[in-house]
């Protein structure tokens, strides 16, 4: 496009400036040719004027008009030929005399003006331009003056301004048609800046800015531009992130499945096929056993994780005392096994959420902490009001969590170290329920830990 | 019978790998970590590392390329495509899927050491003495005709043994896949060997299952 209104503006202002000068240059051309003529008609009109006085004073004296007319002829013409204007004189139509030199002699058809008017005329003769201008000799009867002047050097002149201004006009014309293309350039630079970016971005290079200058409308295309290929990478970026995700929950969940199954699979194998005393044979079934309820686990799990996904709370106000309370109560033994001390302090009444959902998110909460904790341990649960909301906390004085691993704790199937996990049957979908209770809640789950001194859940309500 | 490192950090996996390969004669050590699999490799000489991908810290990737020379199997619940090209060209001799058969682990086992001319060439059950090499069998010293079924059946049953194979199994071992007869011969072959080398109370019949070689 650029291309084309370059190609279309140059050939508009070159039609136009060399019609422009084309204009110009015949103007200039008629205005000689008329100055010529008339420059002309006036020197014959001297010129007569003048022979004809002197013809007639001469004749007066001589007594004979034809005998005059040689020598003043001659008289006259050696003074005008060296302006290069040369005169002849003829007699009905019949030439007496001339000062046309013989290069330019022709056979003319010699006019026969009208009394009292003149013929003028322009012709090309040998090379030559010639202004014939022809009149009748005053105070004589028949007798015809022609005044012939070479204007070749003037209209040489002409010529010659043409060229110039044709030089000067191409000239002028380059200037016009580089500062076109530079101004075309830069106006529509934004333009290829655009095209450019789009295909890095259709390539998947999305970082690309285009930078613009001002406030017209290409700078606006521009940041609109730039805005846009900003939210496409964010949207990119969050796609390709979520698939990631899916993707290693498929992985460890496969590998969830498999370790197990290897157990009992092997075991069963084992049995069958040799030859084991009784200890051995009772000891193997029952790691069949276990990795079976551990399989069990894992299914009732990932179904509790799978319809918190299609969130149907029954939301109510719940009190918080009455459900710290039933929560310890299911969790005593645990807490016993590890001499786990468990207080609270609620500055808050009632928190409004799903009753069971919230009470398997303390449970949940609170099984971690008591894993994490040395035995004879600390685990404080905490309600009460902050500016975000009402916030629901669970504190232990345990092992603690790095900051690297606290992102990815809430990921299906992430245990910390799996070998103690294990034993004690976690499965490592705790937290990944929880963080779905939450956001059935519209709350928020977050971590406060250091390594060797304890971890804060804190769940912020933000509806309330 | 070989020494096999087994580096597995589900303990209860740990030790059916332990069992599987004791029936067979190979001698064991069991790590469940990186770290002390690499420090029992410097410590020890085995013939063969059969390692998990999947370990706490470091993972079977990077234990493998701390070591050198020795034969290693990757034996792991990790099925991907990705996970077994990777596994092969970081150098694994083998790549083995969890869960696994007993007969396709000790075979792939048998297989590694083979190549690695680590495997035992000789076998003694009884009054019998098999020498794998040369196909020979001898009773009390003296050389014994053998057909090569023969032959074959008796090795399958001392490389698989203490652990009971079925008669298709054994058809498929000894005979091929390709063989359309029937397991009335494999019953033939196992009471011939009983006969000619006097191995009755080695051979044992298992109920439902089929023919057990029993040596320790």
């Amino acid at each position: 496009m650029k291309f084309r209104t370059f190609i279309t503006t140059l050939s508009l202002f070159l039609v136009m400036f060399y019609f422009g000068l084309l204009l110009i240059s015949l103007f200039m051309f008629k205005s000689q040719i008329d100055s010529a003529r008339d420059r002309s008609l006036n020197e014959h009109y001297l010129i007569a004027s003048s022979f004809g006085k002197d013809l007639a004073a001469v004749s007066m004296r001589s007594g004979s008009l034809d005998e005059s007319i040689q020598p003043l002829f001659i008289f006259y013409t050696d003074n005008y030929s060296r302006q290069g204007v040369f005169l002849e004189i003829a007699r009905d139509g019949v030439s007496l005399y001339s000062s046309v030199p013989e290069r330019f002699a022709f056979s003319r058809e010699l006019q026969k003006p009208e009394v009292g008017s003149k013929t003028v005329s322009i012709e090309r003769n040998g090379g030559s331009i010639f202004v014939y201008v022809n009149g009748r000799l005053p105070g004589t009867e028949g007798y015809c003056l022609q005044y012939i002047r070479d204007i070749s050097e003037s209209i040489l002149e002409w010529k010659q301004s043409q060229q110039i201004m044709l030089w000067v006009g191409t000239f002028f014309s380059v200037i016009m048609a580089l500062f076109l293309s530079f101004t075309l350039n830069r106006v529509l630079r934004p333009l290829s800046l655009v095209s450019s970016a789009s295909k890095e971005i259709a390539d998947g290079k999305y970082g690309n800015k285009i930078i613009i200058q001002g406030h017209d409308e290409i700078a606006e295309m521009a940041a609109s531009f730039n805005n846009m290929a900003e939210e496409i990478r964010k949207h990119i970026s969050r796609l390709a992130e979520d698939s990631q995700k899916k993707q290693r929950f498929v992985d460890n969940f496969s590998h969830e499945i498999r370790t197990p199954l290897t157990s009992i699979y092997g075991y069963a194998e084992y049995l069958q096929k040799t030859v084991s005393c009784e200890e051995e044979k009772f000891e193997f079934s029952e790691r069949i056993i276990t990795e079976s309820r551990h399989m069990l686990d894992i299914a009732d799990r990932m179904l509790e994780l799978a319809t918190l996904r299609s969130p149907e709370i029954n939301a109510e106000e719940v009190n918080v005392d009455e459900l710290f309370h039933s929560v310890k109560e299911l969790l005593n033994s645990r807490l016993a096994k590890k001499r786990i001390n468990l207080k609270w302090d609620c500055s808050i009444d009632n928190l409004y959420g799903d009753r069971t959902l919230l009470k398997s998110l303390l449970v949940n909460l609170t099984d971690n902490a008591v894993k994490a904790c040395n035995p004879g341990g600390h685990i404080v649960w905490k309600a009460f009001y902050s500016p975000h909301g009402n916030v629901l906390a669970v504190e232990d004085d345990g092992r603690g969590i790095s900051a690297e691993q606290i992102e990815h704790i809430t990921e299906p199937f992430y245990r910390i170290d799996k070998s103690k996990s294990k034993t004690s049957g976690g499965i490592g979908l705790g937290l990944s329920i929880c963080e779905q209770i939450c956001l059935c809640h519209n709350a928020v789950l977050s971590f406060e830990s250091f390594p060797g001194s304890g971890t804060t859940a804190n769940v912020t309500f933000t509806t309330q | 019978m070989a020494a096999i490192l087994i580096v597995e950090d589900e303990p209860s996996i740990n030790e059916l790998i332990c069992k599987n390969l004791a029936l067979v004669g190979h001698q064991h050590m069991s790590a469940f970590d990186g770290e002390t699999a690499l420090s029992m490799l410097q410590q020890h000489s085995f013939d063969l590392v059969l390692l998990d991908i999947i370990l706490p810290e470091m993972s079977g990737f990077e234990v493998i390329k701390s070591m050198k020379d020795t034969p290693v199997i990757f034996l792991t619940s990790r099925n991907t495509l990705q996970d077994r090209v990777r596994g092969l060209n970081i150098g694994a001799d083998d790549y083995i899927v969890k869960p696994f058969e007993m007969l396709e682990l000790l075979a792939r086992i048998e297989a590694v050491l083979r190549r690695a001319n680590k495997h035992n060439k000789t076998f003694e059950l009884g009054d019998v003495k098999v020498d794998f090499e040369s196909r020979q069998i001898h009773f009390h010293n003296q050389l014994v005709e053998c057909t090569p079924k023969e032959f074959d059946l008796l090795e399958t049953l001392i490389l698989n043994r203490n652990i009971a194979l079925s008669r298709e199994k054994l058809l498929e071992l000894v005979w091929g896949y390709d063989y359309y007869g029937d397991t009335r011969t494999v019953d033939v072959h196992i009471q011939k060997l009983r006969k000619k080398l006097s191995l009755e109370e080695y051979i044992k019949t298992v109920y439902k299952i089929g023919y057990r070689l029993e040596a320790r």
